[in-house]
């Protein structure tokens, strides 16, 4: 048995048994594994747009009250005994149905089973159509997680909820149920704080239940599963894995988060096999020990050194409630050496087994200092391991003072800029600008300023702007400093830049008493500040790095060449500044506003305060290159004049087109696509654009048509596709190019007339011929009402030659495909497009949708 | 396990035009991961990751007939064959200005967490196959997104089985440490 056989087995579906040691050598190569199964497998998602099911007409539907795996939970009443129920629905349709009927069913029945006052009871299993479902009882409350989402409990809450958990799942394991999902979204609270277990979709029985899940697939919620149950070792999971969940849902409810933290499932994977949890009592100090050591005897990674038993854990419960001794003990030294034994494996000689025990013994009677929790730290940071040296490092920071706190602190921001897991990272940089609000985390800045707004808004309900200037203060300037700091760097996308500038000119409002959203020192489109800064030799690194995009290496490029014009070193600057110019150009050549003297309509003049970002640095280092270099560059004057020709443009209409310009150089940037807006005035656009060669597309942009103009719209034909396909914009010069457009024919629809009734088999779609036509298409769409709105699905698109259509007997593809929707009572749309023989469209009928009725299926 | 994938697979099949844009629309993701790995930061320099995704879907749309749902994740291997065959055709690139342009379907919003996990999550894991050796990310690629079997990978690649499995399990060990 080795790591490449299991990859193997894996891969082709089937599980295979390996032992724990095996797993830890090869943790990364499972995880790697896990990780891109997760990722390319999918999440089954019910149908959105579904309506509710038709239930016996003792129960009537009242809404919706969530979504789970397989199903859809609903509010219903029930007429005979006037109460409230859920109704669990299995929405998934054919043979997919079929592969989770069991599972689903299987629920059902287990639940069926189990009569206890703290799991949600069943009452009837049924079907509608063919969609099963069970009802039961509606707990009104909410979830333990969304109770925790508010903060952790206390010890005594904790106990209080917990002990009903246990006799709940204690239980099921004496009728042989295992839950194997046990979560604080699966525990619901009522308002007396009742708990009621529920959710048994994935329990197994003990005995004589079959696996019904593929091996190796992902089952349960991987923040709260077992080693066994992430490991996929499908023999090892029983009683003592819902102990296991039981002690994660008991950690949470003190802590406030889960064990083994919230982050990616590869992250959380390699932290269940491999690391033991932070103790409780370092994250909140008023957790008794012995409960503690109750949780973490539940979270043993093997499942021989939990509780046997829900019952024994329950047990313990009592003891503890009632100042009883508990059973469980603290691991002594030697179970600590053996872990570490285990966990370092190979490092350990015999020879060296009684120091390791020594060591051990020293670990645990000592709670580390200070000292000792940096020096772990140094060591996992060594290793590359970021979150975890992040942790101690905070762990550190929290018990130190004076110096020793200032040096610990740089430990955690050092990290928080390492940490490759945003969630970690974030958390510690919101410690972190209690104490210095100015403290810069880099490209984090951007989310670091995101939270503290997120945490503006929660506490004022949504709106920064009903933010209190006295109450609010110290969130208020919080946000200022931190969004001003993230604008201030060269981090962020446009729009997270925009974002920020708006949750600024809030803040600001609030706290300057300003007009909410007047615009504050930061709107202005200077972009100095949105540069890079750093030594030179950091902005040669990013200039001359191919891998990085071309537009952080024009900013860098260009903050060298003001730098160099500043230093006097003009033959620098030139090299500098044409260099950024051209990478600029590269990802956006566009810019708005065209100075040239013939410019009839200024499109965009009004809109320079908000031009790109791009936009204003190509102007500026245009602006620089022309005074380095006067006979360089041609003026930054040219562009293309579309003009649009063919038929008089209303001038009420305001036309807009996407134009996409690329230039065809070795300089692309794949993650920026050069795409802006070109509304048209009457009929014409500027655009302006850097000298240059383009590759152009353009295509119809959906405008908003004022009333009065649908029809005119609707026969207008622009017919981008004669544009040229390549573009040159040479010395500053305006490129005139024609966009053909064109009035097309108005086709008239004959039969059937609006909202008839209609015959399929039989009866005859017709309308007027068209002059010039060699082809028609024939749209038919199903017209169904749901409960979000209309919806129009796309029956038929028939090609036909004649402007005539019988669907009873036309041999078509598409009909005979979609037969089964023509059934009577059906509600259809038809329209009509008439195309010529270079299948230009030249004719469409007025209506975009003419409906009808089906007296009767189609038979054919 | 891909219920929805068969699900909207079959209604496509019967001229559901919803149904049709919905399962292309749930493979976006996915299959642009795909071409991002697959080119490589090289290559993906010259050439727009989403270009090839349109063009591997006009393929696929007029292949669409043939194509049958074996078994679960066919058709997200189906898709990564076609981008496949596309790149190394050079097809691609070169024709991406001749096509017309088709609005390529927006990924489906995310509805259960588990959704926003998993996008989270496929940044990661991209981000680390662009950091593999080449002859990792290959080997990777072959296995996992176009499920090839150990033997038809080895005939791609030049190796014999054995080594084809011991590299998996090396590049495996190699994104391990990247995640």
């Amino acid at each position: 048995m080795n790591i490449e056989e299991i990859i193997e087995a894996r891969l082709s579906g089937q599980t295979i048994d390996y032992n724990e040691d095996l797993a830890t050598q090869h943790k990364n190569v499972l995880a790697a594994h896990q990780a891109l199964t997760f990722v390319l497998g999918e999440t089954i998602v019910s149908d959105p747009d579904r309506e509710p099911p038709t239930l016996t007409s003792d129960y009537e539907i009242i809404g919706e009250l969530g979504r789970g795996g397989m199903g859809v939970v609903y509010l219903a009443r029930q007429k005979s005994l006037s109460r409230e129920i859920a109704v669990k629905v299995l929405r998934l349709r054919s043979e997919s149905r079929d592969r989770f009927l069991k599972r689903f069913l299987d629920e059902a029945r287990h639940m069926a089973q189990l009569r206890h006052p703290n799991i949600v009871a069943v009452h009837e299993v049924g079907q509608t159509g063919d969609e099963p479902y069970f009802t039961m009882d509606f707990v009104a409350g909410e979830s333990l997680s969304h109770r925790l989402s508010r903060g952790a409990l206390s010890p005594a809450q904790a106990i209080r909820i917990l002990k009903q958990v246990v006799a709940a799942v204690q239980h099921a394991h004496e009728r042989g149920i295992i839950h194997r999902d046990l979560k604080p979204g699966n525990i619901l609270l009522d308002s007396d704080s009742t708990a009621y277990v529920t959710d048994f979709g994935l329990a197994r029985e003990v005995e004589g239940g079959s696996e019904i899940t593929r091996s190796g697939e992902l089952v349960g919620t991987p923040a709260y599963m077992a080693p066994e149950q992430a490991m996929g070792q499908v023999d090892r999971i029983g009683e003592a894995t819902d102990v296991h969940a039981l002690g994660a849902v008991m950690y949470e409810s003190l802590t406030g988060r889960p064990p083994f933290g919230n982050d990616a499932v590869a992250v959380v994977f390699s932290r269940i096999l491999n690391h033991q949890p932070v103790a409780p009592r370092q994250l909140n100090r008023r957790i008794p020990r012995d409960l503690e050591t109750i949780c973490l005897k539940c979270l043993e990674k093997d499942p021989g050194l939990r509780y046997a038993t829900a019952q024994a854990l329950g047990e313990d419960l009592r003891r503890f409630e009632v100042g009883d001794p508990i059973a469980a003990r603290r691991p002594g030294p030697v179970t600590r050496a053996l872990r570490s034994i285990r966990k370092n494996g190979k490092m350990i000689a015999t020879a060296g087994v009684t120091a390791i025990i020594a060591t051990g013994l020293t670990l645990h009677f000592a709670i580390p200092t200070s000292d000792t929790l940096r020096s772990w730290g140094k060591e996992r940071e060594a290793k590359g391991d970021y979150v975890g040296a992040l942790d101690v490092y905070r762990r550190a920071w929290e018990k130190s003072e004076g110096e020793a706190r200032h040096a610990a602190r740089a430990d955690v921001i050092r990290c928080i800029r390492k940490a490759n897991d945003p969630k970690s990272a974030l958390a510690a940089a919101r410690a972190v600008i209690v104490e210095d609000p100015y403290t810069s985390f880099g490209v984090l800045d951007h989310l670091v300023a995101q939270t503290v707004v997120a945490e503006l808004n929660a506490r004022t309900g949504g709106s920064v702007a009903a933010a209190r200037k006295e109450s609010d203060r110290d969130l208020l300037e919080l946000a200022e400093t931190r969004l001003k700091l993230f604008l201030n760097s060269s981090h962020g996308s446009a729009v997270e830049r925009k974002n920020a500038e708006d949750s600024l000119a809030a803040v600001g409002g609030v706290l300057h008493e300003h007009t909410h959203g007047a615009p504050v020192e930061y709107v202005e489109d200077v972009p100095d500040y949105r540069l890079p800064d750093g030594t030179d030799f950091e902005l040669e690194k990013v200039a001359n790095d191919s891998k990085t995009s071309p537009w952080e290496r024009g900013k860098a490029e260009y903050v060298l060449a003001v730098r160099a014009q500043k230093a006097g070193n003009k033959q620098l600057a030139l090299a500098a500044a044409s260099r950024a110019f051209e990478l600029v150009r590269s990802v956006y050549p566009m810019y708005s506003g065209v100075a040239a003297s013939t410019v009839i309509a200024p499109m965009v003049a009004s809109r320079i305060g908000s031009e790109p970002v791009e936009a204003i640095l190509l102007r500026k280092s245009h602006e620089l290159l022309s005074t380095l270099d006067p006979q360089r560059p041609s003026a930054l004057t040219g562009g293309i004049r579309f003009v649009l020709k063919g038929i008089e443009i209303p001038a009420e209409l305001n036309l807009c087109a996407q134009l996409k310009l690329r230039a065809p150089d070795a300089l692309k940037d794949p993650t920026f696509l050069p795409q802006s807006t070109v509304p048209f005035i009457a009929n014409r656009a500027e655009v302006g654009i850097a000298d240059g060669t383009y590759e152009m597309q353009m295509h119809a942009s959906s405008s908003s048509i004022p009333s009065g103009f649908e029809r005119f719209v609707r026969l207008m034909e622009v017919d981008f596709d004669r544009l040229p396909k390549t573009v040159t914009i040479a010395d500053g010069k305006i490129t005139e190019l024609e966009v053909p457009v064109r009035q097309m024919d108005e086709l008239t629809l004959i039969g059937p007339e609006t909202g008839s009734s209609f015959d399929p088999s039989t009866d005859v779609f017709s309308w007027k011929p068209v002059a010039g036509a060699a082809s028609y298409r024939l749209l038919i769409s199903l017209q169904q009402d749901y409960k979000n709105g209309k919806r129009t699905t796309g029956l038929a698109n028939i090609k036909v030659h004649t402007p005539r259509v019988c669907l009873g007997t036309i041999d078509d593809a598409d009909i005979i495909r979609t037969k089964s929707k023509f059934t009577a009572g059906a509600l259809l749309t038809w329209s009509v497009t008439a195309y010529d023989k270079s299948d230009r469209r030249i004719a469409v009928s007025r209506e975009y949708s003419r409906p009808l009725v089906l007296a009767k299926a189609l038979e054919r | 396990m891909e219920p929805i994938t068969r699900e909207l697979w079959k209604q496509a099949r019967a001229g559901d035009r919803a149904a049709y844009d919905r399962l292309f629309a749930l493979h976006a993701d996915r299959a642009l991961m795909f071409v991002r790995a697959r080119l490589g930061p090289a290559l993906r320099a010259k050439v727009e990751s989403v270009d090839i995704l349109q063009d591997a879907y006009l393929a696929a749309h007029k292949d669409f007939e043939q194509f049958d749902l074996t078994e679960d994740g066919a058709f997200l291997r189906w898709i990564c064959r076609i981008i496949e065959n596309r790149i190394r055709d050079g097809d691609a690139y070169f024709g991406a200005l001749k096509r017309q342009v088709v609005e390529l379907p927006k990924s489906l919003p995310p509805g259960p967490s588990t959704l926003l996990d998993r996008a989270e999550h496929r940044v990661k894991v991209a981000e680390a196959l662009d950091r593999l050796s080449e002859d990792h990310r290959q080997v990777l690629l072959l296995r996992y997104f176009e499920g090839l079997s150990a033997e038809e990978t080895g005939q791609l690649m030049n190796r014999s089985a054995g080594a084809i499995r011991s590299l998996t399990a090396r590049a495996l060990d190699e994104l391990g440490h990247l995640l």
